[in-house]
């Protein structure tokens, strides 16, 4: 007999059984623009998607989940990427099924070692060589003691590429009055104040973008103005000397977005430069 | 620590038919342990950041808890002044609190920016907090993010069935009460700041503080009295959870 345990567990499994159908896919002739836009379509957004509830769990963080979280902040203070090159890279340039396929933390540290090669920080074979080390180290397959030992000496001071800080006797370490992603491009004025109404572009979804497709070619009302910064299309390729854009938080009625919406005071509320906004009737 | 065979103790034995004579198969370590200790070894050795800017950085991450959050809402809730200050200079009010969002480096951390905005509930308006494109969240004051926070379920589903969601997480929001979802896609960071529950009248700012939890300031739950816990909920627990900061045991201490 099954435990009950068991018993749950087939019926997961059966559960994740989907029909798929299959069109050979191999380098098509032509694209038609629907299918484009889908294939374009930039991974990490998924509002709006239509999917089965599933159990809301928590997890308690790994080990190395945690060390990758650090890790690539630490990237950050250091200037070698900011968060929104970061998302880009974890989120978007990683591809669908690596997406879906990876952990959540694995995606970031995935993402940090392709942009330390491609930004030539490290070449590639310093990659592959340092991971081959470290599995003849710690030994794949080897019985080990509960965490992964490192031979990397804490507390040790090492020197810096970047300009961006120095160590000090604080708690914390001081890395200076501003952060490495601080922009330094031409603040654009602002066109539009609160209570004005707006409609999101629409424009090409190609390779990023903080735009949701599901606010897209629709109509709202300035809610509140944020602050002056990059657009993410800049930020995302590190260009800190672009021009740097008003941000507004928009508001939207849920039924302006999701015409079957069934109540209709409710609301939504998203952040965009303007650039992406364009004045509504 | 427990070692478990990952074949579940099966015997490998020759009748499987193939090679089976390397190592056997005990509590591996993983891929993505091997290429975070890659990208931080060679981080180091190369002088990209050092050892001590991770030591530092998990220092401050060890230190966040959504307990500073509660005890913000618990002061606004309490102390008129402090609420007008709340939303007015979110980040002084939440330095007053024991929150600088400008550590641990000078400028905040890399992902949680300083652009903070307290939504108010009121009684015919709620709040609740997303990121569709990631998970954007506000660390500084709540601590990491739950796990499901950041999957891609609730990130595809709260902004388009926010109510049937809510449900799910035990809390049915009135049709005559507004329901406004906050995505928060760009560098702007939210907390909600719930209604004061009835039943709470006269009590001390930690008494209220206990029972505003994580949950109640992402928005998918309501505090009231005697209600200081999140959930309930499956834990999937780590096989390996952070200790000493996630840093390796023989690390320097």
């Amino acid at each position: 007999m099954p435990s009950p345990k068991e018993t749950r567990k087939i019926f997961d499994a059966g559960s994740h059984l989907m029909p798929a159908i299959h069109q050979a896919q191999d380098w098509p002739y032509e694209v038609p623009h629907t299918l484009y836009e889908a294939y374009i379509w930039p991974t990490h957004d998924v509002g709006g998607q239509p999917f089965a509830p599933q159990v809301f769990e928590e997890k308690e963080d790994e080990e190395w989940e945690n060390n990758v979280y650090i890790t690539c902040e630490v990237l950050g203070f250091r200037g070698m990427w900011n968060a929104e090159e970061r998302r880009r890279r974890y989120a978007n340039d990683i591809g669908m099924t690596l997406y879906y396929g990876f952990p959540y933390n694995a995606r970031w540290i995935w993402g940090a070692a392709k942009m330390l090669v491609d930004k030539k920080y490290i070449s590639l074979l310093e990659l592959q060589g340092k991971i081959a080390e470290i599995r003849g180290r710690l030994g794949v397959n080897s019985t080990r003691r509960g965490h992964a030992p490192s031979n990397i000496n804490h507390g040790t001071p090492a020197k810096i590429h970047t300009k961006t800080g120095k160590p000090t006797s604080g708690k914390y370490i001081n890395y200076g009055p501003k952060p490495p992603w601080e922009p330094t491009g031409k603040r654009q004025p602002g066109r539009f104040k609160v209570g004005d109404r707006v409609r999101v572009k629409d424009l090409p979804a190609i390779f990023y973008t903080r735009t949701q497709m599901y606010v897209r070619n629709m109509t709202g009302t300035i809610a509140a103005l944020t602050y002056p910064d990059l657009v993410p299309a800049d930020e995302a390729w590190d260009r800190y000397d672009a021009p740097q854009e008003q941000y507004y938080i928009v508001r939207f009625k849920q039924k302006d977005l999701w015409a079957e919406y069934p109540f209709e005071n409710d609301t939504l509320q998203s952040e965009y430069p303007d650039m992406w906004l364009e004045a509504a009737d | 620590m427990a070692k478990t065979p990952k074949d579940g103790g099966h015997d490998h034995s020759e009748d499987h038919g193939h090679d089976h004579s390397a190592a056997p198969m005990v509590d591996e370590i993983s891929d993505f342990e091997i290429l975070e200790l890659a990208v931080r070894e060679l981080a180091i050795e190369k002088g990209l950041f050092t050892a001590e800017d991770h030591r530092a950085f998990s220092e401050w991450n060890d230190a966040r808890s959504p307990a500073a959050g509660a005890r913000m809402v618990a002061k606004a809730w309490t102390d008129p002044a402090y609420r007008a200050r709340v939303f007015a200079d979110p980040l002084a009010a939440s330095k007053e609190v024991g929150v600088d969002w400008s550590e641990p480096s000078g400028f905040g951390t890399t992902s949680d920016y300083m652009h903070l905005t307290v939504l108010e509930d009121t009684p015919t308006l709620h709040h609740v907090i997303v990121c569709t494109l990631c998970s954007c969240y506000p660390r500084p004051l709540l601590g990491h993010s739950p796990y499901w926070y950041r999957a891609p379920n609730y990130r595809r589903r709260i902004v388009r069935w926010p109510r049937e969601v809510l449900a799910e997480f035990g809390l049915i929001i009135p049709p005559e009460v507004e329901l406004r979802v906050e995505d928060s896609n760009a560098k702007s960071r939210f907390m909600v700041l719930p209604v004061r529950p009835e039943g709470t009248e006269g009590w001390t700012e930690e008494q209220l503080a206990e029972i505003v939890t994580r949950d109640c300031m992402i928005g998918i739950a309501l505090p009231k009295p005697g209600r200081t816990t999140d959930g309930p909920r499956p834990i999937h627990k780590a096989s390996r959870p952070v200790h000493s900061g996630g840093r390796p045991r023989e690390a320097a201490q």
